[in-house]
């Protein structure tokens, strides 16, 4: 069949630049992230490295800001602390990450049900309210937050982030969480309470099992968004994630771009590595909130 | 569908009561939080002054951390308070410290840029340290050029510096040699023809500079300044826009971009990029802060050991523009409390209780920053902390008598001016804006914003 | 299959029901309480403040004092307020289009079955994944004009004579920071609409089949209108992602060279934090959070007009 042969061939070429599409940059990154400072600018362009070297990757666990610096004069003092900073960060990230998604799902799970299920008085407005938060500019407002916090006494602890990456993460979740319910068929839960099940226990009980691709999938976005987020951790904490750490090293005058690559990778493969685990919930988790 | 479902002991009202409990948490959880906001973030500023002595807290950027900790150890050990650091990393370190003050934290120490510096201290997060002990002491000790930075024209003191350091010509002297150049350049004209001579015998890309939005302004005093031109007059106006050389200046650097002298990348480049092209001889010139000749020399690279400086800045007169960052005093500090900060401020940007300079020494040797001070260079341990690549004599006398702070770069609208000088010379650069236009532009902006006050 | 609400609650009385009803009502409102609290609290009332200040002339000092639409009419005459809101603009129409285009492709390939499908839709996430901030930085050095690869790929394929430097250019950065953008995006919406494509009914395009469509007609008038919702949802994301983006663009240029990539959220950040004007600033972040409103309610309008033309043909 000539149309299936010819179907062959696009998609198969289709493959091939989907491919160069989101591996080219990751692979450069990689790439340099093995090499030093003069292999990178050679030309003709090495695509693999002649002599692979993990020093940016050393540099960045061991605090070494200069991996090539020459070392004379007793090299370089480390300008930074930064890259010292880098592993508590990640694992600062992770957590502030987890507690989001934890927190999130509970709040815009239960929000997300009532749009779906129990409307009240005023509750369209309320969610057109929720969702139209969405269009706030977050650096218009960090003044604000920062007041609360300080009020709180929350100030350069992971739950001043916490609780600002809830407000800014709420309004997707529920979107996605509402449309979510509304594709879960409402039998079961009417015929729970005509056993008596109260409306907690249908929902604890028989709705969050159902809807478990759609809180897996509304978790991961919230995890990314809050794993990608800049300027609050900035601000309301000294940096306490990752993405200003490794954005702080940029501006260093003897950091190279190959340490920085090295950098890069770790911000990079945790939330990778967190998406792929859970990717095969995701195209599931997003299809009810796709068609609604 | 038949799904069974949990039904075992699910007597209504224990859970009726259950989930009334559970929302009565969560709201009670949820309701705390947002109030805080509501009740208190109107009129926050107007708190009042701390006066207890005891932990004082400091911000700085990150930068030498390691140095800034032993720094205040040593305080400490002098007899000082003790001391709480908090370290922001550089990138948007202005922001951060401007939302804290601005949030009514009581900061009693922090590093600020220049720039800034002002602004603070008008908008009530800075206070003036004119009635500190040994203040007029601190600055006759300074060069009397410097002292412009920390004391405004008003009288009202309102800084100590964290660095200083002047812009300069690094370059590239066996690769000048080796092209058949026996001298550096001590014209602008020069400069462009050396390096339209090295870019045709294959230098890639001959002519370094910090040329991006942020840093392009101390490179339009570097260059004005180098011709004699006087950027500012004591009122604060725009007197380049009067002087017919701003215009030759501008065409210059317009041909130096246009013509290919530089890396294509410059407008957008970190300076760490420029650093490996020298280190790698892509580039030969490479224009900027004195220190960072101990950057090139300390990074790997075949001509990294053959980069040295130029002292006196190509051009007629060959001053240069003195830069250098700042520490400021908390407002909300008072009492025996500002005087403990005080202290700290004494020690951290001029002397030590034994009367040595053992802070500029520690970021001499950390990094070649320099100190507004003429004693700095004679005094046998600073000299022995900079690095040996260096002519101290002749860093001296750029410091001393060839270079300048321009002190309008501390009124509260010069970040503002910064900014349209980023836009539009990077505008005339790409060819966009004429030079003419875009110096009676400059000048426009600097009147209007002086004017407006911000 | 939907009516199942009615039919229980048929037997019980008026009364009955309606107690019931209320019971529900309260139920719901308590549980979006705390989202309701937390959002409203945390964003809606700062963002309230934020156009009080739209309003007014405030001193870092912060005196107050009402000066109506002093701050607009500052900012409609000011032209890097102009040239911004412009670029803002041509940034988010370029980052809306090749998201949704892309990711379309992307979704349509990726529901056909080939040898490497697991594959690409693993690698589908991964740009998904990676911060925005880091998403500027690794394009930045992608397109650098000294060693960056995509010079060197189109060198080696003798596609340029020299090494670019996009970011030094009006036009290239512009284009290189909608692609970066689109970069993450495409993935989110390739997401999306793959899964939009997963809930077609099988027997619906066999059905065409025997009915001898060809592709593009079953793409035409099966697939496309049966996406239409979904995209209509894209849409919307991907015209607020692109009208508030500035972590990639600030990676990237830092709304450079001169002023070709000053989105209104770079404006918004150099009012706020380095003019330090809150009046112009506050103004500022009301055009640019007011223009997002009324793209995602016009948006909002559509899709339930395409609900009613998808039911209709149902």
């Amino acid at each position: 069949m000539r149309t299936s042969r010819l179907r062959t061939v696009i998609v198969y070429i289709g493959f091939a630049l989907f491919l160069i599409w989101v591996l080219f940059p990751l692979y450069f990154t990689v790439l340099s992230s093995f090499m030093t400072p003069s292999e990178i600018g050679v030309k003709p362009f090495h695509w693999w490295p002649e002599n692979p070297t993990l020093a940016n990757y050393i540099a960045i666990f061991t605090g070494d800001s200069a991996p090539f610096s020459t070392g004379q004069d007793g090299g370089i003092v480390s300008s930074t602390d930064a890259v010292a900073r880098l592993v508590p960060a990640i694992g600062r990230s992770l957590l502030v990450g987890v507690a989001v998604v934890a927190s999130n799902l509970v709040i815009a799970g239960a929000a997300g049900y009532a749009f779906s299920r129990y409307e009240f008085r005023g509750s369209t407005v309320a969610y057109l309210l929720l969702l139209a938060s969405r269009v706030v500019p977050a650096i218009a407002v960090v003044l604000p937050f920062f007041v609360a916090f300080r009020h709180l006494g929350l100030l350069n602890t992971s739950l001043a982030l916490i609780i600002s990456y809830n407000a800014f993460t709420l309004p997707l979740a529920i979107w996605l969480l509402k449309t979510y319910f509304d594709s879960v068929p409402r039998e079961l839960e009417e015929a729970a309470k005509v056993d008596g099940a109260s409306r907690l226990r249908c929902l604890l009980m028989i709705v969050t099992p159902i809807a478990r691709p759609g809180l897996i999938a509304a978790g991961l976005l919230v995890f990314l968004e809050a794993w990608s987020e800049f300027f609050y951790s900035l601000v309301l904490t000294n940096g306490l994630t990752v993405p200003p750490v490794v954005a702080g090293l940029q501006n260093l005058q003897q950091f190279s771009w190959t340490t920085l690559a090295a950098a890069t990778m770790f911000t990079v493969v945790p939330p990778v590595l967190i998406a792929l685990a859970f990717q095969r919930y995701i195209v599931a988790g997003l299809a009810a909130g796709s068609v609604k | 569908m038949d799904v069974r479902y949990p039904t075992a002991g699910s007597s209504s009202t224990s859970a009726s009561l259950s989930r009334r409990n559970l929302l009565r948490g969560a709201l009670a959880a949820g309701l705390t939080v947002p109030a805080v906001p509501l009740l208190t973030a109107c009129g926050d500023s107007a708190a009042k002054t701390n006066d207890t002595p005891g932990t004082l807290s400091m911000t700085a950027w990150e930068a030498y951390p390691e140095q800034i900790r032993e720094r205040l150890a040593s305080f400490k050990d002098q007899g000082g308070s003790p001391v709480d650091l908090s370290l922001i990393p550089n990138v948007g370190y202005g922001p951060a410290l401007q939302t804290r003050l601005q949030g009514g934290q009581a900061i009693d120490v922090f590093y600020n840029f220049a720039y800034a510096s002002t602004k603070y201290v008008d908008a009530g997060w800075a206070g003036t340290l004119n009635d500190f002990p040994g203040v007029e002491d601190l600055l006759t000790d300074m060069f009397p050029a410097s002292a412009a930075r920390h004391r405004l024209a008003d009288g009202r003191i309102i800084s100590v510096p964290y660095f200083s350091a002047v812009h300069n010509l690094m370059y590239n002297e066996s690769q000048l040699k080796k092209h058949g150049i026996s001298a550096p350049p001590t014209t602008k004209e020069e400069v462009y023809e050396q390096c339209k001579k090295l870019k045709s015998a294959g230098v890639p890309s001959p002519y370094a500079g910090y040329w991006t939005k942020q840093f392009l302004e101390e490179y339009f005093l570097v260059y004005l300044l180098a011709d004699g031109i006087t950027p500012f007059d004591d009122k604060g106006a725009p007197a380049f826009a009067d002087d017919p050389k701003t215009q030759d200046v501008m065409e210059w650097w317009k041909a130096m971009y246009q013509d290919g002298l530089t890396s294509k990348d410059v407008l957008t480049a970190d300076p760490g990029n420029h650093v490996s092209a020298m280190a790698q001889g892509n580039s030969t010139f490479f224009e900027l802060h004195h220190y960072f000749l101990q950057i090139v020399r300390t990074t790997e690279g075949p001509e990294s050991e053959n980069v040295t400086i130029l002292y006196r800045n190509p051009g007629t007169t060959g001053t240069t523009l003195q830069v250098g960052e700042v520490i400021q005093l908390g407002a909300k500090s008072g009492g025996q409390r500002a005087q403990d900060a005080w202290k700290l401020l004494k020690f951290y940007g001029w002397k030590d209780e034994a009367g040595k300079y053992s802070t500029f020494t520690s970021w001499a040797k950390a990094a070649a920053l320099l100190g507004p001070y003429p004693g700095l260079f004679k005094d046998p341990d600073f000299l022995a902390a900079f690095p040996s690549y260096y002519d101290m004599p002749k860093l001296e006398n750029t410091f001393a008598n060839q270079s300048d702070v321009v002190p309008t770069r501390v009124a509260p609208w010069y970040a503002s001016f910064q900014v349209k000088v980023g836009d539009r010379i990077q505008a005339m650069l790409l060819g966009q804006a004429e030079v003419k236009e875009t110096v009676e532009a400059l000048a426009s902006d600097a009147r209007n914003l002086a004017a407006a006050g911000q | 299959m939907t009516s199942t609400a009615e039919t229980t609650s048929r037997p019980a009385t008026r009364r009955r029901s309606s107690v019931r009803a209320q019971a529900d009502a309260r139920f719901g409102l308590l549980l979006a309480t705390p989202a309701l609290i937390l959002v409203l609290g945390l964003v809606a009332w700062p963002a309230l403040r934020t156009a009080v200040y739209s309003l007014q002339r405030v001193t870092l000092a912060g005196e107050e004092s009402w000066t109506g639409l002093d701050n607009f009419r500052a900012l409609f005459t000011d032209e890097r307020f102009i040239h911004s809101l412009t670029t803002t603009v041509l940034y988010s129409v370029g980052f809306l289009l090749v998201s949704t285009l892309l990711g379309l492709g992307f979704a349509l390939l990726l529901n056909e079955k080939f040898h490497g499908q697991w594959l690409a839709r693993s690698l589908l996430i991964v740009p998904w994944a990676c911060p925005w901030v880091m998403v500027g930085m690794i394009w930045k050095w992608f397109v650098d004009g000294e060693v960056g690869a995509l010079n060197a790929a189109l060198y080696q394929f003798g596609l340029i004579d020299s090494y670019a430097a996009p970011l030094s250019d009006s036009t290239g950065a512009l284009v290189v920071a909608v692609l970066a953008g689109a970069w993450r995006q495409a993935s989110f919406t390739g997401l999306l609409i793959l899964a939009g494509l997963q809930t077609i009914p099988k027997e619906l395009p066999q059905a065409a089949m025997v009915d001898g469509a060809n592709v593009w007609q079953r793409f035409r008038h099966l697939t496309l209108p049966w996406l239409r919702p979904v995209i209509v949802v894209v849409v919307i994301i991907n015209t607020i992602f692109g009208f508030m983006q500035f972590d990639t663009i600030w990676a990237l240029t830092q709304g450079g060279p001169g002023e070709a990539t000053s989105v209104l959220s770079i404006y918004l950040y150099e009012q706020l934090f380095v003019y330090t004007n809150i009046g112009l600033g506050s103004a500022t972040a009301v055009v640019l959070g007011g223009i997002a409103l009324v793209l995602g309610f016009v948006f909002v309008k559509l899709l339930y007009r395409s609900n009613a033309i998808t039911e209709g043909v149902e």
